[in-house]
């Protein structure tokens, strides 16, 4: 009975730190995705931009830019599960903020949902200017959202 | 100052400007990313990079004192001077054997720092250095990093600088500040004064640093 006991207990032990484990697991691999996929969006905006800073820009490649950002903009809310903030002892740029003022952050990142979609419409008509103006706004969605919900990775000012 | 001393020139005027616009400019620069107007950023950095540009033009063929050759001195000159800091040594006229490596590691720290930002993206690919598109989305973010990084450096040093200037003022009674002003400083009358350069060097020093400055902002926006 008393070996039955510890033998159980063992177990329960065990199937916790596995699921404690697996929960670590999973919001650093949560980070992991995120960070990814903020890298992509970068990605993205730079190669546009470095075609939109030339005087003749080649369209063609600003467009498939903007195709792929306005592609991966709706995927951005999915990035941050509940359980994948700091608390989750992560390392990780999210603030907890984007939890706590669910509503505000909503809005943040529909602005930028909005903002890629023009941004890739007025890049799909071949305007460079009107193109370099979408770019510039949908760039200010990007630092309004992290201005609140980000940690800046180094910044003592 | 006793009676064997005199007010001699030891900084020229090129120099002085350096200094102080180079001062307002990286603190404007600061001040620019804060508030995150990278287009003045980027201007400032410009116009750091022709000061810059002009400064190591003037280390090889500016004023005496400016010279490199005449501030970069040797570890024995350096620690005997440290030794002697709290002594009745003479003051220097123009960089002492310390504070000439102290401005060496301040140009090449604002160096570095310059370099860096031709290179850095932000983390939204939005921001980036006039030379961003030669390299890689990754690559710009690690000069992003290193620029702060340095910047970081540049800030230490900058305090260091301070203190150096402070530590002179109370410890050694010697007005640095007002000497990199009017360019004078108190000296014995043995001491060797400012040899100035000549004027085609500071023209070639100017266009030098004017085309820098206006390449990169024509690059940058």
């Amino acid at each position: 009975m008393s070996l039955n006991w510890t033998l159980r207990a063992g177990a329960a032990a065990i199937v916790l730190a596995t699921a404690v484990s697996a929960y670590a697991l999973d919001a650093a691999s949560v980070e992991k995705a995120r960070s990814d996929y903020f890298h992509s969006l970068g990605k993205a905006m730079k190669g546009a931009g470095d075609e939109l800073k030339k005087p003749e820009p080649s369209m063609a490649d600003v467009k498939a830019f903007a195709a792929t950002l306005d592609k991966l903009a709706p995927e951005l809310a999915t990035h941050f599960p509940a359980g994948s903030g700091p608390d989750a002892g992560i390392k990780t740029e999210a603030k907890a903020d984007i939890w706590s003022r669910p509503a505000d952050f909503k809005k943040a990142v529909d602005a930028f949902t909005t903002a890629a979609h023009a941004y890739n419409a007025a890049a799909q008509t071949g305007d460079a200017g009107a193109t370099r103006t979408a770019r510039m706004a949908l760039g200010k969605t990007c630092g309004g959202c992290h201005d609140s919900f980000r940690n800046e990775e180094h910044h003592n000012h | 100052m006793n009676a064997s001393t005199t007010r001699l020139k030891i900084w020229d005027l090129p120099t002085r400007l350096f200094h102080w616009v180079l001062v307002v400019l990286v603190g404007l620069a600061w001040w620019s990313v804060s508030v995150h107007n990278l287009t003045l950023h980027r201007i400032c950095g410009s116009l750091v990079a022709g000061l810059l540009a002009f400064r190591l033009w003037w280390g090889l063929f500016g004023g005496s004192t400016a010279r490199f050759a005449a501030f970069l001195k040797g570890p024995g000159a350096v620690l005997s001077y440290a030794r002697g800091l709290f002594g009745h040594a003479e003051p220097a006229a123009g960089h002492n054997p310390m504070g000439g490596w102290s401005v060496a590691a301040l140009l090449s720290l604002l160096i570095a720092i310059v370099g860096f930002g031709l290179f850095a993206v932000d983390v939204d690919g939005l921001e980036s250095g006039p030379f961003s598109n030669l390299v890689s989305f990754e690559v710009g973010r690690t000069a992003s990093h290193l620029h702060d990084l340095m910047f970081d450096g540049l800030k230490l040093l900058v305090l260091v600088h301070l203190a150096a200037i402070l530590f002179y003022a109370v410890v050694k009674r010697e007005g640095l500040v007002r000497a990199m002003v009017d360019g004078k400083k108190p000296l014995p009358e043995t001491a060797t004064p400012l040899a100035p350069a000549r004027i085609w060097a500071l023209i070639v020093g100017l266009v030098i640093g004017a085309g820098v400055a206006a390449v990169l902002i024509r690059l940058s926006n």
